[in-house]
């Protein structure tokens, strides 16, 4: 009996009679609420920062007692003996992936984000976090020693970037549904951001080595790309605002902006273009010196590397441009948001051209060029010659 | 809520005045409070004026720096002594609904209908639960409803644990009574 009338009690609480309240008085009277309360206390965010960090090491042990944690706190334990616990958190800080006290770094991130309650905060932490990640790329680009090991620290270190910077995007969008004011500054922050992610990310797989570029490449042009795709969202969420006419945002920092953008797209179109006018001269080349014979009883897949595929290819690169014309010519029309889509059209153009010089490449080194042409009066030539600007062709395409 | 001791950042975050924190503290806690309310007044519009009242005067508690130990019983101590002013003020028996208000509760239930509750055991409970003394009914809305410890119902009914308990007793069984009658 006792059982069924806390259950009737706990139901009675969804009906209006039995106590439930109105939800738009819920809104109205918390918007009243916070319009009382928000003035005269800005002045106490000193004191209330200091206060949480107090709670966030009470929440730092907590987290140390489940099994998941305790390998850091092993390590914490074992350094803060000999260094003491600033110090071993300060190593940790500058700890990368693969180091003994890296897992105290991350974990002291995931303890930073569980505290957080506001969206706004939690999207900049996601920001520093793939900041900091880059700057572990960086500096894990220029390690020397046992390659396959960088390889690994690499790879892992540029899927959590790509993380970091999806987790920013999703909180984009999270808070550009919540709040007007707040989106638009977190979106103008992470179009900047995301900009120089972008170029710092490339620079970084520019400068490895062609053995460590060929095995984390793909690896670096997916956090590339989700830098891109994030940075396009934010600065949707900027053009959107600016086109219903909200405040914010003026008319000069848009179009900066959006240039800057279209600016971006040019760069990657121009590499793109260099990438596919070699692996097109590489693959024409390469179909040129083989007969018919050479090609009926070569690996080379004949159904990708045909003219017209080869024209396809090299097509894209000025689709791509041609695209991008359209963006500057609506952006000096005024149509904000069809110039952003045409650029975000012209990258997934440059992509597939970079695709497809990718897959044209490695189809060339598949191919038994030996076998295939050996004997006939280009085979030294072609061993010399071809394959060696196969190799230079495939040098700046592997791992795109 | 993530777990208790988000929740207790939450707290720590309120009593330093932060305002989205008490913007927080307010989603958290409005439903139950205005629950706790209405079954006193039995009136919407009342329950939400004194709701809001709530929760201004314990913002207004904290910007004086007054000492709060714990948070979740010093809300509802709040909402009980501005019910025991509403009353005062409209010159009534403070915290005593007797059953001359019948047709009033009842009226105030119409939309018992209109929700289509059809559900009898349900009209029944909240019929037998308007007719509870409002003692009874407070200690039945923070056990039952609000799931509060028996030392957190103590401290806002300022009895002891063990008169909460014989209290919680009678309160069910003078429920099941009035459901039954």
């Amino acid at each position: 009996m006792n059982k069924d009338l806390i259950k009737n009690l706990k139901r009675i609480s969804e009906f209006e009679a039995g106590g439930r309240p109105q939800e738009d008085w819920l809104i109205s009277n918390r918007d009243i609420l916070m319009s009382q309360i928000r003035p005269a206390t800005d002045q106490r965010e000193t004191e209330y920062q200091s206060a949480e960090r107090n709670y966030y090491w009470q929440y730092v042990n907590n987290l140390f007692q489940q099994r998941l944690m305790r390998p850091a706190l092993a390590v914490v334990v074992l350094f803060g003996l000999t260094l003491g616990y600033n110090a071993t958190v300060s190593v940790a800080n500058s700890s990368l992936e693969g180091d003994i006290l890296y897992p105290v770094k991350t974990a002291q991130e995931r303890v930073q984000l569980a505290l957080t309650f506001s969206q706004e905060r939690e999207a900049k932490l996601h920001i520093d976090f793939a900041e900091r990640r880059l700057d572990e790329l960086n500096r894990l680009s220029q390690q020397t020693g046992d390659s396959q090991k960088k390889v690994k620290k690499i790879t892992k270190t540029a899927a959590n970037l790509s993380k970091e910077v999806s987790s920013v995007k999703d909180k984009l969008n999270q808070i550009s549904i919540a709040s007007v004011d707040t989106a638009l500054l977190i979106a103008k922050e992470i179009d900047s951001t995301t900009l120089d992610l972008e170029q710092k990310i490339t620079e970084v797989k520019d400068s490895l080595s062609e053995e460590v570029k060929s095995q984390v490449g793909d690896t670096l042009v997916q956090a590339i790309s989700t830098t891109k795709d994030t940075g396009s969202s934010a600065l949707g969420v900027m053009v959107d605002k600016y086109t219903k006419g909200e405040a914010g945002i003026s008319d000069q920092e848009i179009i900066t902006r959006l240039t800057e953008r279209i600016k971006s797209a040019e760069e990657d179109l121009a590499k793109a273009s260099w990438e596919v006018n070699q692996a097109v001269d590489a693959a024409t080349s390469t179909l040129s010196l083989m007969d018919a014979t050479a090609k009926a009883s070569s690996t080379l897949s004949l159904t990708l590397v045909s003219t017209s595929t080869i024209e396809n290819i090299s097509l894209l690169p000025q689709q791509a441009k041609n695209t991008l014309e359209q963006a500057k010519s609506l952006l000096v029309q005024g149509e904000l948001a069809s110039a952003l889509a045409k650029v975000v059209e012209s990258k997934e153009i440059v992509l597939g051209a970079t695709s497809g010089a990718q897959a044209l490449v490695n189809d060339l080194q598949n191919v038994d060029l030996s076998g295939n042409v050996r004997g006939t009066s280009t085979s030294s030539q072609l061993e010399t010659g071809t394959m060696s600007t196969s190799s230079e062709s495939t040098s700046p395409i592997v791992g795109q | 809520m993530k777990n208790p001791l988000s929740q207790q950042i939450l707290f720590l975050k309120v009593k330093n005045q932060d305002p989205e924190a008490y913007g927080q503290f307010y989603d958290l806690y409005v439903k139950r409070i205005y629950r706790f309310i209405y079954f006193k007044v039995n009136s919407v519009s009342d329950s939400q004026d004194i709701t809001s009242e709530v929760f201004l005067k314990l913002w207004q508690y904290l910007r004086e720096g007054k000492e709060i130990k714990n948070l979740n019983a010093f809300i509802y101590i709040v909402a009980r002594n501005l019910v025991v002013d509403f009353y005062r003020q409209r010159r009534q028996e403070a915290l005593s609904i007797n059953a001359d208000k019948a047709p009033e509760i009842i009226d105030g239930r119409s939309d018992i209908l209109k929700e289509q509750m059809v559900d009898s055991d349900l009209q029944a409970t909240i019929k037998g639960m308007d007719r509870l003394k409002d003692e009874y009914k407070e200690a039945i809305i923070l056990k039952y409803f609000d799931e509060l410890s028996i030392s957190e119902i103590a401290e806002i009914l300022n009895k002891s644990k063990g008169a909460v308990r014989v209290l919680l007793h009678r309160s069910l069984k003078a429920l099941k009574d009035n459901i039954n009658e």
